[in-house]
């Protein structure tokens, strides 16, 4: 076999190409080598450093679910991004929006706000309001232990520590607060995660605890993942406790474990995903004027479950067009029909959908 | 005994400089000149050209940390792409989406952000552990003297399988054929000209063709290309935060 291959390669590398590529032009008469002085740098400046600018942007679309019980929506929501990076030490960013509520715009309101201070190059601190997700899952995400970041506020401190990454996480939720201006610590939860790489091997082990009140319950979570890459496949397994106590039952022990490939002109997204409550998989192909896909999703507790097909057609700039087939199934009061957006819960529908987008 | 041990050794030596390095021995020599004990970085301007079209021009920050098998590469312009960024770790590579805020596993034989060179490109050299010579032999390359080495992957981790480089005296590469298993040429690299930084090397300019890519114009086949030229070269240490994911979100735009 390796003779084969190697007569073969011989032979192939013998061979010129079939048409010439003009590279050996190149080297009839070269420029001669040089010495370079280890004097200029790359300046990252441009990157860490910008005044204060304004982006607005602005998402109108309107559509219709046919079905037994059809029916039209409209929605618009309208933010605008402030970002601030005066010194590399400091970036400054809110987002500030407002999405239509009954035909009316509410007062705007800061979904996110947060302020990055970077010490001595090398810690990172973020504080703010922003959602900051943990986990491995795309489709389904048991190991999110930082779930409950987009309802308060949030201090991140990250380091890198012996060539691994190490994150301490401290989160405020006023909704389980007393006086949320003047924060307990029993209502405080505290976390921390390390990750890091050995050879292929991706790995992390994360928890959160917060010791609880009458308000805030108390939380015991742990996760630990794993992942490699096989054939430019990423595979992935989490193991994780949500539990209100040191001693978790059974029933608060959760898995992930799942797939993902991305790949390919055009670009080819394909997943799958099992947790000991869900089957999901994915496809998506992009890189076309039109993007098809095909989402399912399934419940290993009752076996309701939706697919939905469908396709993108962005038709013109800011224009885009979506057509989709969602399928619901499962009984009346099966897990996915109680939790399906649509308030008539129709078996089958097609739903229509044009989007017009843009930022400024 | 000892004296004819090292009467071999001399005689081994002497044949060496005599002829120069062969086989795995220059591939090792090939590494080495192009692969750094310290931290590196460098401004990187790739520029595509594709046939017909208006040339595409990206400027990168590239910083390797070649002795723990980094790098990160960071796109600096231009400003749609600003922020995104690509963080090498052993064999890992990942790429940031800043509009998804999600890091995806991304592949060394993959192209680089669809250009004809591949994120591979980017990393220190590594052919005397990933290919074997099978052949070698002496060539002029314009006005270059030089050996060729016809090579042959020995693990499934490279992105072509079979290669064939032009290396001059001085054992810099000058110019490279890349191979499919079935022998199809893929893509032909030139580095015309070096430039020295300590005593290490680096290109000043690499151009890339790729044969599988291009369009005929005017009645004659032209491939797409893409040109990678290297300022700024500097051997000073890099923070370590730079080598990790919460960089690459820092900076993410």
């Amino acid at each position: 076999m390796t003779a084969r291959f190697l007569c073969l390669g011989l032979m192939v590398l013998a061979c010129p190409p079939l048409w010439s590529d003009g590279v050996d032009e190149l080297f009839d008469q070269p420029a001669a080598d040089i010495v370079t002085e280890n004097k200029t740098k790359t300046d990252l400046t441009a990157l860490n450093t910008a005044p204060l600018s304004v982006a607005g942007h602005v998402n109108a679309n309107t559509g219709a679910l046919l079905g037994p019980a059809s029916s039209g929506f409209f929605n618009m929501t309208t933010d605008f991004t402030l970002e601030a990076r005066p010194d590399p030490s400091i970036r400054f960013h809110a987002l500030l929006g407002s999405p239509m509520t009954g035909l009316a715009f509410p007062t705007p309101t800061f979904t996110e706000v947060y302020l990055d201070y970077t010490l001595l190059g090398n810690y990172l601190f973020r504080m703010g309001k922003y959602a900051l997700t943990w986990g491995q899952g795309r489709m389904f995400n048991p190991g999110n232990l930082m779930s409950d970041s987009a309802n308060g506020l949030t201090l991140k401190a990250f380091a890198p520590v012996l060539g691994q990454s190490v994150t301490g996480v401290i989160l405020g939720n006023p909704g389980v607060m007393v006086n949320p201006a003047v924060p307990q610590p029993r209502e405080l939860s505290y976390a921390g995660q390390i990750s890091g790489d050995l050879g292929r091997l991706g790995w992390g082990v994360a928890g959160l605890v917060r010791p609880g009140t009458l308000l805030a319950t108390p939380e015991r979570n742990w996760s630990a993942f794993g992942k490699t890459n096989v054939f430019g496949i990423d595979f992935f397994a989490e193991g994780v406790i949500l539990a209100a106590d040191a001693h978790p039952t059974a029933d608060e022990t959760h898995y992930l474990a799942g797939f993902f490939w991305e790949g390919g002109d055009p670009k080819w997204q394909i997943q799958g995903e099992a947790t000991d409550t869900r089957w999901g998989a994915a496809l998506k192909v992009t890189g076309w004027s039109l993007t098809p896909f095909v989402h399912w999703e399934q419940s290993r507790l009752d076996r309701s479950g939706t697919v939905q097909t469908g396709i993108t057609w962005v038709a013109l700039p800011h224009l885009t067009f979506d057509f989709g087939i969602p399928w619901l199934y499962g009984s009346d009061a099966s897990e996915y029909l109680l939790n399906d957006a649509d308030p008539n819960k129709q078996r089958l529908g097609v739903g229509l959908r044009i989007t017009l987008d843009s930022t400024f | 005994m000892k004296v004819w041990w090292t009467f071999l050794l001399l005689l081994w030596s002497g044949a060496n400089l005599a002829f120069g390095l062969e086989g795995q021995d220059l591939l090792r020599a090939i590494d080495h000149q192009v692969t750094f004990d310290t931290d590196f970085s460098g401004e990187y301007t790739v520029t595509q050209d594709k046939p017909g079209e208006p040339k595409n021009v990206q400027t990168l920050a590239l910083f390797r940390r070649d002795r723990d098998n980094k790098f990160t590469i960071l796109i600096l312009a231009p400003d749609i792409d600003k922020g995104k960024g690509y963080l090498k770790v052993d064999n890992n590579l990942w790429y940031y989406d800043p509009i998804g805020k999600r890091f995806t596993v991304s592949s060394a034989k993959d192209r680089f952000q669809n250009s004809n060179a591949r994120n591979s490109d980017f990393t220190k050299s590594n052919f005397a552990n990933d290919y074997k010579v099978i052949d070698t032999g002496k060539a002029k390359l314009g006005r270059f003297e030089t050996t060729v080495l016809k090579l042959e992957a020995t693990n499934d981790g490279v992105t072509f399988p079979l290669c064939k480089l032009w290396v001059t005296a001085d054992s810099l590469v000058r110019k490279i054929e890349d191979y499919s298993l079935s022998g199809q040429l893929m893509r032909t690299r030139a580095i015309p000209q070096y430039q020295k930084t300590r005593d290490r090397w680096v290109p000043v300019t690499m151009v890339i063709v790729d044969h599988l890519k291009g369009k005929v114009v005017d009645g004659v086949m032209r491939n797409e290309t893409t040109t990678i030229g290297v300022a700024k070269p500097n051997l000073d240490p890099v923070d370590d935060l730079i080598f990790t994911q919460g960089y690459l979100e820092k900076v993410a735009r």
